[in-house]
């Protein structure tokens, strides 16, 4: 009986102090939860869309263009670490490159605009596919985004486009 | 009564799992700067905790060990839920802040700790 009751006794206080621990936690929780919310709004009002792709032929080589538009519209001061483009004519890969802005960064300020143009020198092996052109010019531009708190994250965008002008 | 007790046991501990799940998958917007550098060591303590505290509850090892893993995996299941609230509160826009590796690291976890909180277990019933 009295071991009994021992044991109740022990029961209530370890009931107690998880009970005391889960009230922590939930505290904890609900200011982590907050914040990451107000991230994930932040993050939701980065937009990034490509506005046009230009073909023009210097030397030979084809240099391709690809505006991007990037739009800010979240509380924080945001910047972008790198790039990366890749160009698909009729499902068929063309070709990608890679923007390294480490060392001088994209910065978006809160609630600013940016527009920016993506060069991508194909090369020759690639020439054939590019004349021979096509309608459907598919983009597909990724990246990585800077925000306070959170480090860098990817964001990604695909893009089915005309040519601007056509062939240059 | 020893069932009830048990079950609201791995109810509590789950919420407290939740929670330190939460702070090491968002280390930099927890409130204390600890978790950002600490934040697996606080799993694995608060594992060893929870089971810890559920052997003191459990009348025997082998029940203490199933109530731990009940408790990691509704952390678990709790912070996953924490983690897709921007989607499933439709903010979540053309960046994810949750990668598909943090889901896979989930279910290492759950692996993981069952055995650490089986130590706490066997500590607690030795208690």
């Amino acid at each position: 009986m009295k071991a009994n009751n021992g044991r109740a006794h022990r029961s209530s206080v370890v009931l107690a102090v998880m009970g005391l621990l889960a009230l922590c936690a939930i505290g904890l929780t609900w200011v982590t939860a907050k914040n990451y919310l107000n991230a994930s709004t932040a993050a939701a009002r980065f937009h990034i869309a490509v506005s046009e792709i230009t073909c023009e032929q210097e030397n030979s080589e084809y240099v391709l263009g690809i505006g991007v538009d990037l739009r800010n519209q979240s509380k924080w001061d945001l910047s972008i670490i790198s790039m990366r483009a890749i160009v698909y004519i009729d499902r068929q890969y063309v070709w990608g490159q890679n923007y390294d802005f480490m060392s001088n960064r994209l910065e978006l300020p809160q609630g600013s605009e940016r527009d920016t143009v993506l060069r991508i020198e194909v090369p020759y092996t690639k020439k054939e596919i590019v004349n021979r052109g096509g309608d459907n010019w598919s983009i597909r531009v990724s990246g990585l985004l800077d925000m306070p708190y959170l480090g860098s994250k990817l964001f990604v965008t695909h893009a089915l486009i005309p040519l601007e002008g056509g062939h240059d | 009564m020893d069932r009830t007790k048990t079950v609201l046991g791995i109810i509590l501990m789950g919420i407290f799992m939740c929670s330190l799940f939460t702070v090491q998958a968002l280390p930099l917007l927890a409130p204390f700067g600890v978790a950002a550098e600490y934040g697996m060591v606080l799993v694995f303590l608060g594992a060893l905790l929870t089971g810890f505290l559920l052997g003191m509850l459990t009348p025997s090892v082998a029940k203490g060990v199933f109530a731990g893993f009940a408790s990691i995996v509704l952390g678990l299941i709790l912070a996953g839920c924490v983690l897709a609230l921007p989607s499933l509160l439709g903010i979540a826009g053309q960046l994810g802040l949750v990668s598909t590796l943090a889901l896979e690291r989930a279910v290492l976890f759950a692996v993981i700790l069952t055995p650490i909180s089986a130590v706490g277990i066997f500590i607690g019933c030795l208690v």
